[in-house]
């Protein structure tokens, strides 16, 4: 009976590296883009001449996006410390 | 084998690498946040040095290894350890001359491969995992970087454009100033443990602890003060390349950047893809001014700090060997205290010299050109459809 053989190991990690670009791309333009709208949103919220309801929707939408920075954010502290 | 003034000079010297580390890599977390005004860059540092301190302290799964699936670990013995240390300072402190921002991992590697070489030849050293660990992700790392943060600058760029400025500004340096946060916490982190891993690795070799203890705490607290502190001293020249060397950054360029660069560190670190911070970090600053309207970036100097990282390996490996074989003429404890003192007499020279043109807190964000930089006007990119 022939002895089991061991699959070659590649030279590179195709597979993790696959995941880092994936997981790059989305999220380093995924985050970029959603704190670029919550700027946006800020800076309606903040002109003199924004009617309440503009206010209030901007306000949410900014609130909204703090929020998700802020868990994306403690989602990569997060990886850092459970190394 | 046991040498109490070895141990104690390679655990120094292990140390004087951890600070050139800190110092060499604080432009990684930054650079963009200096460049674009966002923190004093007294205060840049002094956060990005705090935030190394703890992350030195968050997370012990210390690997006492070096250079692990690139050098033969059973042939790993306390004067290689030393010469690989010796060629990565060396390599330090030379591209820190220059203004260079090159990888202190890699540069520890070469030193460590040098050191492994002359000790045991080149059957020790396993090359692909050179290919896979190092050679590869050092392509990678700044053409994934470069492209994401092109992306990312031109969507942040055209999702902002109505915004009014002040606010616009502001909220991107409060962004930056938390992405510098997390970039430094994972350096202190990441890198800090490496330096355990040495001290650790060598008190084994040494028989002073057994093969299966946990890192003492007192290379926990040296590390991380000594990363610290070098963070602290800031690298200011190579801060100033990567600021304001490759392109001028505005505060959308250096949010875009340096949210990349967390973004593909963590994600390297999250699915076990050594990517070079430096590296990374390089890429998203030429990436973000590829995405700037005009595409300024001054690609000679992204060419030569190519070239830089070329070199990295083979240069730290030269003064890794020689160290190793300086060590091996003159007999372990004269050799490496002649080594030592090279070294330090190598480092005061550098030091001396570069005070002739100091880079400080204060002229780091002078204009490109007025420190004898080679003065390239920033040319356009080619178009890269983003």
């Amino acid at each position: 009976m022939a002895a089991p053989t061991t699959p070659p190991v590649p030279l590179i990690n195709w597979h993790a590296l696959g995941q880092v670009i994936a997981t790059s791309v989305a999220l380093g333009i995924g985050l970029v883009v959603i704190f670029s709208v919550g700027v946006y949103s800020l800076s309606v919220f903040r002109r003199q001449d924004a009617t309440i309801a503009m206010r209030s929707a901007n306000a949410l939408l900014v609130a909204l996006i703090t929020l998700v920075i802020l868990a994306t954010g403690a989602w990569g502290f997060y990886i850092v410390v459970q190394k | 084998m046991h040498n109490s003034f070895v141990l104690a000079l390679v655990v120094l010297i292990a140390i004087a690498f951890d600070f050139t580390n800190g110092f060499h890599d604080t432009a990684n977390a930054v650079a963009p946040t200096v460049a674009t005004g966002a923190l004093k860059p007294r205060t840049a540092v002094i956060l990005s040095s705090t935030f190394n301190l703890v992350g030195a302290f968050l997370s012990l799964k210390v690997a006492a290894t070096i250079a692990s699936g690139i050098v033969s670990q059973t042939s790993i013995i306390l004067p290689v350890v030393f010469g690989g240390l010796i060629g990565a300072i060396a390599w330090n402190v030379t591209t820190w001359y220059f203004g260079i921002p090159s990888s202190s991992s890699h540069a520890l590697i070469g030193g460590v491969i040098g050191a492994m070489m002359a000790h045991a030849g080149g059957s020790a050293i396993l090359w692909s995992g050179i290919v896979g660990k190092v050679l590869a992700p050092a392509v990678a790392a700044p053409v994934i970087a470069l492209i994401i943060a092109a992306i990312a600058t031109t969507l942040a760029r055209r999702l902002t454009r109505n915004a009014d400025s002040n606010t616009k500004s502001l909220a991107m340096r409060v962004g930056q100033i938390g992405s510098t946060s997390l970039l430094s916490i994972a350096h202190g982190t990441n890198d800090a443990q490496k330096t355990m891993g040495v001290i650790t690795l060598a008190l084994v070799a040494n028989g002073t602890i057994g093969v299966n203890s946990s890192t003492p705490k007192w290379v926990v607290v040296v590390c991380g003060l000594s990363i610290a502190a070098g963070t602290m001293i800031g690298g200011w020249r190579i801060i100033r390349t990567m600021g304001q060397g490759f392109t001028r950054l505005s505060p959308t360029q250096g949010f875009a950047a340096q949210m990349t660069s967390s973004v593909v560190i963590l994600s390297a670190s999250h699915f076990g893809m050594p990517l070079s911070t430096t590296h990374v970090a390089t890429g998203s600053i030429l990436g973000s001014g590829v995405g700037t309207k005009k595409r300024t970036v001054r690609w000679t100097l992204a060419r030569d700090v190519a070239l830089a990282w070329l070199i990295t390996l083979p240069a730290a490996a030269i003064c890794g060997a020689l160290a190793f074989y300086v060590e091996r003429l003159f007999g372990a404890s004269i050799g490496v205290l002649v080594m030592t003192l090279l070294l330090a007499s190598y480092c005061t020279v550098i030091f001396i010299i570069s005070r002739k043109d100091k880079i400080t807190a204060e002229n780091v964000n002078d204009r490109w050109g007025e420190h004898g930089e080679a003065f390239e006007k920033a040319t356009e990119a080619v178009p890269t459809g983003v």
